[in-house]
């Protein structure tokens, strides 16, 4: 079956991201052929953009996709809405259509239940931005309304960010998920990275993600 | 100019983030014993009125559905408060629709 | 320097001393001075000459009101020197001058001013037509503002942008604003305040004059102090808003640390959006000037201007100071200046009556004389001030008075940019002698000096009314409390009840004082040098011949007389212009319209609109190896693509080893989508004009689609991958498109089937050669023969050890090739591997003109290139694809190719062979959209040409009128770009010109 990660190849070939940051990488790990930056020289104190890109995601459709149960998990009820569940998070895109995101610490499950799925992993630039100023910096990137007063647990939105058609996932507490086109990477981080360069933003590893997915409370 | 639109996924959004589908004009006609003239009035003909009609909005920098509104053209503003909801649209994409 | 001792008011610190360049000379200022305090603290009176005549202009204004403040700061033109801060080190020049500010070459065009009444270029220099560009370059020599260096390079700085949401919106951080916000922030989230200036406080800030017995300043800093405390309120100072656009969406810049004062962090200027639920607009007011004989001398200047000038940058405004004006805050002033120990030798003041009591004593007891009644007629000098006229303004005896300033108002205009640019109407208070809102746009709500109050409790009360009013129209009461019915009713009465209590309040403070209604001093004459518009040296002369050409409102002597038109927009002439031309045409003010304020209010640079300029654009997987390899790239749709692999374009070595041996190609840009579900076959018989049930197993079906009118819109192939799961390929810049057509053309259906948008998720390499079977069949174990794997073949197979990829056996440039679909994070991995398993046949990449070429000498099209609107599939002689038996699909377009199945004399899709000689090399042949005609007359036109090394003669492909060149005539082609007509001879072909028989892609 096509879109799909291979199954365990004795040396897997090398994956690569859309996009190369411009900073000399601390620590590294090969992941499925991916090479993954867990850590940039002087990271500093964030906000931090950190490429996802190599972490599963998937593309569920179905005209009942209300009671559809990937991965055995239930779909959220609401359009925006998203729910975190075993490591994987879905986000509601619509009436007929949700994503599912791996942002848990372990490995991206390999079954995926009885639902049609695409393997979507390499369509997108994925990138998540952490830490204390986040919600600022995505004032410079964007006008859409992503930090509502009145709004609780992650969210989808949709919308375009820096001009360019994305899914964004915010969390009230100082982390924000965006996946764009593949194609878009490179030029889309740097320009992140240069919009926000008067708040502080700089390259992170994955560990600054991990920091903060495990150091939530509850 | 700018105006928002409110999608009946995302809710109000800038227009911006939109492409129009023109007014409401019915289903595609049956194709036997189709005139020219009968396709192309279908197919061409535009009424531009300056009072509220219905049209056909698809979101394309979110989340990839089309679906129709009521809006007045004369000021921009959606007459209906309650969107018309997305008829016959099924699911989409990811909303990368580039 | 000229400086007062140092005040609790005072901006400036006196022991920073900053140097800087004017004209040449060294000067210096200090720390937190504008380039207009610093300038006139050292005594420079002339920055500029005016826009026509090259009068001497300089200090008005501190506020960026117009041109005359205008001054070319290091290389950059047309900053406001009011508004600008002083830096380190800062090189000033004066603008439209030739010489020295002080002695102008062309001051004497001073003197011509009645060879160049209202819309003399319009009426003069139209006959005869040709003359016109002669006098338009003379004209552009002599008249502007500052001129742009289009040679130097300005390093931009930081420009950034900044998107914000709000609740409530709030213009201007004077104490009514303040009031607003404050107000607002009790019942809602998100409130925005926006101050032009670099502090908030508005003319609260450097008054010291005491009401309930504590100076107004400290109300003003209490003020501030809260709203920076409030954690609902976001507070941007130095922040001018632009304008207000549709849905209350607000925009303005901000000066950042680097533009302000010269820090080295942070950004120079930034650009921001606010979209707001509701706005308060409190803008305040501006000066209305007083129009009188040389009223533009540099020293005479606004009321604010000589207040500010001593009380927030230590500067003493003159040595003999008269003042003619009309309001209260006016005689405040003079009495603070006095106190200051500025002297102030007289007092005009345009009101009979009414004067402040107080402050009239006050002044008399400073011993300044104090005219009621009267105003100023003319001042005297001709670089500079050296005295004035006054004069009452019922008739009487003018006298002169020695001095070296004039501060000169006619009174105060409300601030309406903001609320005119927001949709508000506006009708004149004969009270008040303003313009004030009449109808406001929904969600606005004005408060304080531009509702023309002017008593400082009433200003603050009605921020207080507007604040609360604002956050009730955006929902405040629907959202305060926890949600339960009850708490919520006590919300909603709390919140009315604090309406009522503010209403109730601002009902019982004084409104707006009386205004003084008179735009002119009591002059005699014409007013030839008399300014009712200082930047394009509008007089009032002028004004009267607008009205006797019948250009007699507002908004048409403004085109006509460029009355507001100049970097000063609307403030300058302002609410002048509507009383002038009522003065003028006898009619009352209240029935004339002022003019519709337009963004942007306050002008922003450039390079903040231009913001941070990124480049955001796709990029293969490939992008990195390709610029390694040298790749020459080109933007093509949102991505980059390498269109050359050398600085030779017409890539004949890249072309020379596909066609002999076998090349890659990197063509991952290509749309490629899977469609599945039950009525996924539905769909595509819909969108497609070709029959789709006949995808056969293991098959690529070519198959094209077309909008309502028959045109072609895009083609690529369909696979079928699964019983209700299709996976096809369209074009490039058709991949974004997709599926919005694809669903627009289902909508009303109810179809179940579903799409995913693959594009960027599988890389895709061509592989093309004669050469080409033999590399893949080195990075793959399946059978790739041409019995089990033929031309229009789909296989899935595997590269290297554990790779999938669908391999698809198409033939775009005519070669046996394959292309390969695979996950993009593979690229690199599958290309290198292709690379090496070609090394030992010289394969080597090529690019998008080298494709180009080769598919155009095959005949095969793109797709817009060989297309267009007038174009259909029948006329690019692609009829075969249509599928004409079908109606029952409704196929989109089929009811238009029928319609013009059977047209004569459309364009249409031909082949041309240029004669040998003519197209040999090919800088000699025609370029792409060359004309084809034939006796004098255009039949068509060239999609695309080239010289083919590989046929030995130059091709076209034309689209060309049916009929009119059948294959075998002659016909000629023409093109003029710009070096002269030339044309070259051709004979109409069949448009394949390579391997017509296809035996090189079936091979």
């Amino acid at each position: 079956m096509m879109h799909q990660t291979p199954a365990h190849p004795i040396t897997p070939p090398e994956r690569r991201s859309p996009l190369l940051l411009p900073i000399t990488p601390l620590e590294t790990e090969r992941r499925d052929g991916w090479e993954v930056v867990l850590e940039y020289e002087g990271e500093g104190e964030g906000p931090w953009l950190v490429d996802l890109s190599h972490r599963s995601r998937w593309d569920v459709q179905d005209r009942a996709i209300g009671e559809a149960r990937p991965f055995g998990l239930a779909v959220p009820e609401e359009w925006g809405s998203a729910r975190e569940s075993d490591g994987l998070l879905i986000n509601r895109m619509n009436r007929t259509q949700i994503s599912i995101w791996h942002i848990g610490p372990g490995d991206a499950p390999r079954t995926r239940g009885s639902v049609d799925s695409t393997d979507t992993t390499d369509s997108h630039c994925w990138l998540a931005i952490v830490g204390f100023g986040t919600p600022r910096v995505m004032e410079a990137l964007t006008s859409l309304d992503l930090f509502p007063p009145d709004r609780a647990g992650p969210r989808l939105t949709q919308g375009p960010v820096l001009h360019v058609p994305a899914q964004i996932v915010t969390f009230p507490d100082e982390c924000v998920l965006i996946a764009v086109a593949r194609g878009y990477g490179q030029t889309f981080a740097e320009a992140i990275l240069h919009s926000a360069a008067d708040l502080g933003i700089r390259p992170g590893g994955e560990r600054a993600f991990s920091r903060w997915r495990d150091g939530r409370p509850g | 100019m700018t105006f928002r639109i409110t999608c009946p996924v995302c809710g109000s959004r800038d227009v911006y983030e939109f492409t129009y589908g023109g007014h409401e004009r019915g289903p595609r006609p049956a194709q036997e014993g189709l005139s020219a003239e009968e396709h192309f009035r279908w197919a061409q003909f535009r009424t531009t009125r300056a009072e509220a009609q219905e049209e056909w909005w698809y979101h394309g920098a979110g989340c990839g559905v089309w679906f129709s509104m009521w809006r007045n053209p004369a000021t921009n503003r959606e007459e209906r408060p309650e969107p018309v909801d997305a008829r016959g649209t099924g699911p989409t994409t990811e909303g990368d629709g580039e | 320097m000229n400086r007062l001792p140092a005040t609790p008011t005072q901006k400036i610190d006196h022991d920073r001393r900053i140097r800087f360049v004017f004209a040449g000379r060294q000067l210096e200022g200090l720390k937190a001075d504008t380039v207009a305090s610093a300038l006139w603290a050292a005594g420079v009176r002339t920055w500029s000459r005016s826009f026509e005549y090259h009068r001497p202009r300089g200090l008005y204004d501190l506020e960026g009101e117009g041109a005359s403040g205008l001054v070319s700061i290091d290389g950059v033109p047309n900053r406001s020197a009011g508004t600008t801060l002083l830096e380190r080190g800062m090189t000033i020049a004066a603008q439209n001058v030739s010489g020295s500010p002080d002695r102008d070459v062309y001051g004497a065009l001073d003197r011509f001013d009645r060879w160049m009444p209202a819309g003399f270029y319009y009426r003069l220099f139209h006959r005869p037509y040709r003359a016109w560009p002669f006098f338009q370059d003379r004209m552009r020599a002599l008249a502007g503002l500052g001129r742009l260096d289009v040679d130097a390079r300005h390093d931009p700085g930081v420009r950034t942008e900044w998107y914000m949401n709000a609740d409530v919106a709030v213009v201007g951080g004077g104490a009514a604003g303040m009031s607003a916000a404050l107000a607002a922030a009790e019942h809602v989230d998100r409130v925005c305040l926006f101050e032009a200036r670099p502090w908030l406080g508005g003319h609260l800030d450097w008054r010291v004059r005491e009401v309930g017995g504590r100076p107004l300043r400290e109300r003003a800093i209490e003020l501030a102090r809260q709203v920076a405390g409030h954690s609902s309120i976001r507070v941007l100072t130095h922040a001018p808003v632009t304008g207000v656009w549709g849905e209350n969406l607000v925009t303005g810049f901000q000066v950042g640390p680097r533009g302000d004062g010269g820090a080295t962090e942070g950004y120079d200027e930034r650009h921001w959006e606010c979209r707001a639920h509701t706005i308060v607009v409190a803008t305040g007011a501006l000066e209305r000037p007083l129009v009188f004989e040389a009223n533009d001398r540099p020293g005479v200047m606004q009321v604010d201007t000589a207040w500010r000038l001593a009380r927030h940058y230590g500067v003493r405004p003159g040595e003999q100071i008269v003042f003619s004006t009309a309001d209260d805050l006016a005689l405040e002033a003079a009495a603070d200046l006095a106190d200051l120990g500025v002297q102030i030798v007289a007092v005009a003041d345009a009101r009979p009556e009414g004067l402040d009591g107080e402050l009239a004593a006050r002044l008399r007891d400073l011993g300044v004389e104090l005219m009621p009644g009267s105003a100023a007629a003319a001042v005297g000098g001709r670089r500079g001030v050296t005295g004035v006229e006054i004069a009452p303004l019922e008739g009487g005896q003018a006298r002169s008075f020695p001095c070296d300033v004039v501060v000169a108002a006619a009174g105060r205009q409300p601030e309406i940019g903001v609320l005119s640019s927001a949709g508000a109407g506006f009708e004149y208070s004969a009270h008040a002698a303003a313009f004030v809102p009449k109808s406001l746009p929904d969600g606005v709500f004005p408060a304080g000096r531009v509702l023309g109050l002017t008593d400082v409790e009433a200003i603050e009360a009605s921020g207080v009314v507007a604040g609360l009013n604002a956050a009730t129209a955006c929902g405040a009461l629907a959202r305060s409390g926890s949600g339960d019915g009850e708490s919520r009713d006590a919300d909603e009465r709390a919140l009315g009840s604090a309406i009522r209590d503010a209403e109730g309040r601002l009902a019982g403070l004084p409104g707006p004082a009386a205004g003084s209604g008179h735009v002119r001093g009591p002059m005699t004459g014409k007013g030839r040098k008399a300014f009712l518009d200082y930047d394009e040296d509008g007089t009032w002369k002028n004004a009267a011949q607008c009205v006797e050409q019948g250009f007699d409102v507002p908004e048409l002597a403004k085109r006509f007389g460029n009355f507001g038109l100049g970097p000063g927009q609307y403030r300058v002439p302002g609410q002048n212009l509507a009383m002038a031309m009522a003065e003028l045409t006898g009619r009352p003010v209240g029935d004339i319209q002022c003019t519709t304020v337009r963004p942007p209010l306050i002008p922003p640079s450039l390079a903040t609109l231009v913001g941070p300029g990124h480049d955001v654009h796709k990029r293969t997987p490939l992008h990195e190896d390709q610029t390694a390899r040298g790749a020459i790239f080109r933007q093509a749709g949102a991505w980059k693509r390498a269109r050359y692999f050398s600085d030779d374009f017409s890539c004949r070595e890249e072309i020379r080893n596909v066609r002999e041996n076998v090349g890659l190609l990197d063509s991952s840009p290509l749309g490629k989508f899977r469609v599945f579900g039950p009525d996924a076959l539905r769909a595509l018989q819909r969108v497609y004009i070709s029959n789709m049930t006949a995808v056969g197993e293991g098959r690529c079906k070519y198959a094209a689609m077309c909008n309502d009118t028959g045109n072609i819109i895009d083609d690529g192939v369909v696979t079928r991958v699964g019983r209700d799961d299709f996976y096809f390929t369209t074009s490039s810049n058709r991949a974004g498109g997709t599926v919005e057509w694809f669903r627009y053309h289902t909508r009303y259906d109810g179809w179940d089937y579903n799409l995913v948008n693959l594009t960027d998720n599988l890389a895709s390499i061509n592989i093309a050669g004669p050469n080409a079977r033999a590399v893949l069949s080195r990075v793959t174990d399946s059978d790739l023969s041409g019995g089990a794997f033929p031309y229009m073949g789909y296989r899935e197979i595997q590269v290297g050890d554990s790779i999938p990829a669908r391999c698809l056996r198409l033939g775009f440039v005519g070669e046996l090739s394959y292309e390969l679909h695979f996950l993009a994070s593979y690229a690199q991995h599958v290309w290198d591997l292709l690379m090496d398993a070609g090394a030992e046949f010289g394969i080597g990449p090529f690019g998008l003109e080298a494709q180009n070429c080769m598919r155009a000498e095959k005949g095969h099209i793109i797709i817009g290139t060989e297309s267009e609107q007038r174009v259909t599939l029948l006329d690019i002689g692609m009829g075969w694809m249509w599928d004409r038996s079908d109606t029952e699909s409704r196929k989109v377009g089929a009811p238009a190719l029928r319609a013009c199945a059977d047209q004569t004399d459309r364009l249409k899709l031909v082949g041309l062979r240029l004669d040998d000689t003519a197209g040999r090399k090919s800088p000699e042949g025609p370029a792409d959209g060359a004309l084809v005609t034939a006796r004098e007359e255009i039949l068509g036109y060239v999609c695309t040409t080239r010289y083919s090394e590989s046929l030995g003669w130059r091709y076209a492909l034309a689209l060309v009128r049916d009929g009119r060149a059948e294959r075998g005539t002659s016909v000629e082609l023409f093109q003029d770009l710009g070096d002269g007509p030339r044309r070259f001879a051709a004979m109409v072909v069949p448009p394949h010109f390579y391997d017509p028989d296809g035996a090189r892609l079936r091979g």
